[in-house]
C-alpha cells in the first residue's frame, strides 16, 4: 500500500475519535474539590470588592497597584488541584462600588443558576452556548478584552483557565490555557 | 445553530444550509486544508468545495457527528488537491512530512495489486486505536488525521515537541506491528 492510500484509510476511523481529538484538554478534579475552589475564588472575589475601594482611604492597607490589574485566588495555591482561577482584571474606577457590588451580584446569581461556563466582560454576562473546537487562531484574540472575569467549566468536567477573551456583538470567544476555544452567548432575561 | 439544526437545512435544500456551516465550521475545515495544502488560496477552494460536496451528500446522508463528517470531506478533497499539486513540485503545507512518517507503515507497492480489504483494515486500525489512552489517540488523530504540526499538539498537549514526536514513533510502531499480526502487510 502507498502511504498517501494509507492515509486515506486513516479518514475513515471511527469519527468519535475525530471529534475527541479537537476537546480542550481536561482537568479532572474531583467534584468537591472543584465547588470549593469556586467557592473560596468567589469569596476572595467579594472580599476584594469589599476592600479595595477603602484601600484608597486607609493607609494601613498596601498601595492601589497601578495596573488595577488584580489576579486573584489562584486555587492551585492552597491544593494539589488544578481547580480554576478566577482572574479579575477590571479596568473600571476602583472607587466605583456600585459597580463592583453589581458585578458581584451577577456572579452570585450565575452561581446560583445552572449555568457552568460563564463570563463577565464589561459589566455583560456570557453564558456557554455552545462549544467549537478549532485550530487557534490568535487573530481572534488581537482585539482581546482588558476587562473580564469569570472561569470555565463545562458539565462534562472541562475546565481551564480563562487567559484571554474577545467580544462581539453578544457572542464571546474565550481561549482556554489548554489550548481550546469557547464561545458563549451574552446572557438574556 | 446546533448541528440537527443544519443537517435539517440541507435536507430541506435550504440554501442557508452552507452559510450556516460556513459560520461554524468555516474555521475547523479551512485549518484541516491549510494543515494539507500549506496555502490559503488551495486551502480555501477545497472548503467551498466541501460545502458543494456536502450539499450534494446531503440528503441521503444524515451525519450523526457533523464537524467530522465535514472535515473528512475536506481533508479527502485536500489530499487530492495535494497530489495534484505535487505531481510537479513538493507540497508546502505538512502532508509532505506526515505522509513520510507513514511511509514506515507501508512497502509503497500500490494497493491495486495487493488484496487488502479496506473496510477490514479501518475496522482493525480502529481497534488498535481503542486500546490506546485518550491522549495517545488523540495525539495520533491530531497528526494523520489533522495533519495538526508537532508544535501545535505540543502546545494543545502541553507536552514538548521531543516527547510527542517520541509518542507518535512508539504509537506508528505498535500499530505496525498490531497490523502484522493481524495479517494486514502493508
Amino acid at each position: 500500500m502507498k502511504k498517501e492510500e494509507f492515509a486515506e484509510v486513516l479518514g475513515d476511523i471511527n469519527e468519535d475519535y475525530i471529534k475527541e481529538a479537537r476537546k480542550p484538554k481536561k482537568n479532572r478534579i474531583s467534584v468537591w474539590i472543584k465547588w470549593v475552589a469556586v467557592a473560596a475564588c468567589l469569596a476572595v472575589v467579594v472580599a476584594v470588592a469589599v476592600f479595595v475601594p477603602r484601600k484608597t482611604t486607609d493607609p494601613a492597607l498596601p498601595d492601589q497597584d497601578e495596573t488595577k490589574d488584580v489576579e486573584l485566588a489562584d486555587s492551585n495555591d492552597s491544593d494539589d488541584s488544578q481547580a480554576e482561577d478566577v482572574k479579575l482584571a477590571d479596568n473600571n474606577d476602583p472607587d466605583d462600588t456600585s459597580d463592583d457590588a453589581r458585578l458581584q451580584e451577577q456572579i452570585w446569581e450565575l452561581q446560583a443558576g445552572d449555568s457552568l461556563g460563564w463570563l463577565v466582560v464589561d459589566d455583560k454576562i456570557y453564558v456557554q452556548s455552545g462549544v467549537e473546537y478549532r485550530e487557534t487562531d490568535e487573530d481572534i484574540f488581537l482585539g482581546k478584552a482588558s476587562s473580564f472575569t469569570g472561569n470555565y467549566q463545562d458539565g462534562d468536567g472541562c475546565d481551564g483557565d480563562v487567559y484571554a477573551a474577545y467580544a462581539n456583538s453578544n457572542i464571546i470567544y474565550i481561549k482556554l490555557d489548554n489550548g481550546g476555544i469557547v464561545i458563549l452567548e451574552e446572557k438574556t432575561e | 445553530m446546533d448541528d440537527a439544526k443544519i443537517v435539517q437545512l440541507y435536507w430541506e435544500r435550504d440554501e442557508q444550509a452552507i452559510p450556516a456551516t460556513a459560520r461554524k465550521y468555516g474555521r475547523y475545515c479551512t485549518a484541516i486544508a491549510k494543515n494539507i495544502l500549506g496555502n490559503n488560496e488551495d486551502a480555501e477552494e477545497c472548503v467551498n468545495d466541501t460545502y458543494l460536496s456536502a450539499w450534494n451528500s446531503m440528503p441521503p446522508h444524515r451525519p450523526s457527528v457533523l464537524s467530522a463528517f465535514l472535515g473528512k470531506i475536506t481533508r479527502n478533497l485536500s489530499l487530492n488537491r495535494y497530489r495534484h499539486n505535487t505531481a510537479d513540485k513538493r507540497g508546502a503545507g505538512e502532508a509532505t512530512v506526515i505522509l513520510d512518517e507513514l511511509e514506515g507503515l507501508v512497502s509503497d507497492i500500490s494497493s491495486v495489486e495487493q488484496e487488502i480489504d479496506r473496510k477490514e483494515l479501518v475496522k482493525a486500525i480502529n481497534t488498535f486505536l481503542d486500546t490506546l489512552s485518550s491522549e495517545k489517540r488523540s495525539i495520533f488523530v491530531c497528526r494523520y488525521w489533522y495533519f495538526d504540526s508537532i508544535s501545535n499538539i505540543a502546545a494543545h498537549f502541553g507536552m514538548t515537541e521531543n516527547n510527542v514526536s517520541v509518542n507518535l514513533n512508539r504509537i506508528r510502531l505498535k500499530l505496525h506491528n498490531y497490523l502484522l499480526e493481524r495479517g494486514f502487510e502493508l
